[in-house]
């Protein structure tokens, strides 16, 4: 059997160990609620500060979209106001430029017909003179053909008439002996050439081809 | 050397080469065994020359019995041909054997000798004849005298 001061003292050990562990569970509880209560606080906080800002955040999107308005139908305002004084400018513009041109046009006219009028009186003048030159160089150059050419010409053309001519005779007697060829071959007949073959022999015996 | 009249049996040059040439064979069968010279002779000139050969040979007074004799006649009658003259006539139509002879007997009275007559055509001589004759010419043709009709004197 134990002794008592022993039983004692492992009885007051672990009392001791009960009331420490006691102790330390209880301490831990109350951490723990601490820190559910800072947690709470933090998601109170944490819904405030983005209740508020998307509450900003919807705020500026509709001023956004209110000055955006502004400004469009401002730029509109604007766009069709610069057109209208575009288009104005424009006119007057074209307006202006036809009436320059015009002008301009006339007086070019003007200064062109006087040009051509001076042109037309100097060429005349160097036309009458050239012309004359020519006239005279013409002049000189056919009586200088009459005497020296054109004796030489009215031989040669002689010389090519009787050329021609005899070309002709040759070509018509060609002819002619031909018809008469034909003629004689198809009409003469048989006896007759015969009696002219004959012919030409007496000829040829006249003649002493024979001898 | 014979003189034969030999106008009966050509009048060409060509029938007279034809002539020789027939002649030349028949004096190569001559002394064959058994040569018979009517035979002979009908066989290559036909009957009637044939019967115009006998009587010139008999004319000759040749012994056609006599082998010899006989191939020196041919042989004779060959030189004969060959040496003969032959005249070119030109004329304007291809003549007919009428034509021909007419020609030959004419040439036969009118000169020396007898000679083949050689033919060429061309028609544009018209009518008569162009004759060469022992390198010696003469145009005696229509065309000829046309042209100097046409051109006169000059021509």
């Amino acid at each position: 059997m134990p002794d008592l001061p022993v039983v004692i003292l492992t009885l007051l050990a672990d009392a001791t160990i009960f009331i420490f562990v006691g102790y330390y569970f209880f301490r831990m509880r109350q951490k723990e609620m601490e820190i559910d209560k800072r947690e709470g606080k933090f998601d109170r906080d944490y819904h405030e500060i983005v209740d508020s800002a998307l509450a900003k955040e919807r705020k500026i999107l509709e001023d956004a979209t209110a000055t955006a308005d502004q400004i469009i139908a401002k730029a509109k305002e604007i766009n069709q106001t610069v057109t209208t004084d575009i288009a104005k400018a424009l006119d007057s513009m074209s307006s202006e430029t036809q009436k320059e041109a015009l002008i301009t046009s006339r007086k070019f006219g003007e200064e062109y017909q006087k040009i051509l009028s001076g042109l037309s009186r100097q060429s005349t003048n160097d036309f009458e003179a050239v012309f004359k030159e020519m006239k005279t160089g013409m002049l000189t150059q056919i009586e200088e053909f009459q005497k020296s050419t054109v004796p030489i010409l009215k031989k040669e053309v002689e010389e090519y008439k009787k050329l021609k001519m005899e070309e002709v005779d040759k070509k018509a007697v060609a002819m002619a002996q031909k018809a008469a060829e034909e003629i004689f071959n198809k009409s003469l007949p048989l006896e007759d050439q015969q009696n002219l073959v004959i012919a030409a022999l007496e000829k040829a015996k006249k003649e002493g081809l024979f001898e | 050397m014979v003189k034969n009249d030999l106008s009966k049996f050509f009048i060409t040059k060509t029938e007279a080469t034809e002539f020789a040439s027939g002649l030349s064979q028949i004096s190569q069968l001559v002394y064959q065994t058994g040569f018979n010279l009517e035979q002979a002779l009908t066989y290559q000139f036909g009957i009637e020359k044939k019967d115009l050969l006998i009587q010139l040979i008999k004319e000759h007074e040749i012994d056609w019995q006599n082998n010899a004799e006989l191939s020196k006649y041919l042989a004779q009658m060959q030189e004969s041909i060959v040496k003969m003259q032959t005249i070119t006539l030109t004329l304007a139509f291809v003549p007919r054997e009428d034509t021909l002879t007419k020609i030959s007997d004419w040439l036969s009275l009118n000169t020396n000798g007898q000679m083949t007559i050689e033919v060429g055509v061309d028609r544009q001589i018209i009518g008569g004849a162009m004759i060469n004759f022992k390198g010696k010419y003469c145009d005696g043709s229509i065309g000829s005298k046309f042209v100097e009709a046409a051109y006169g004197s000059n021509v």
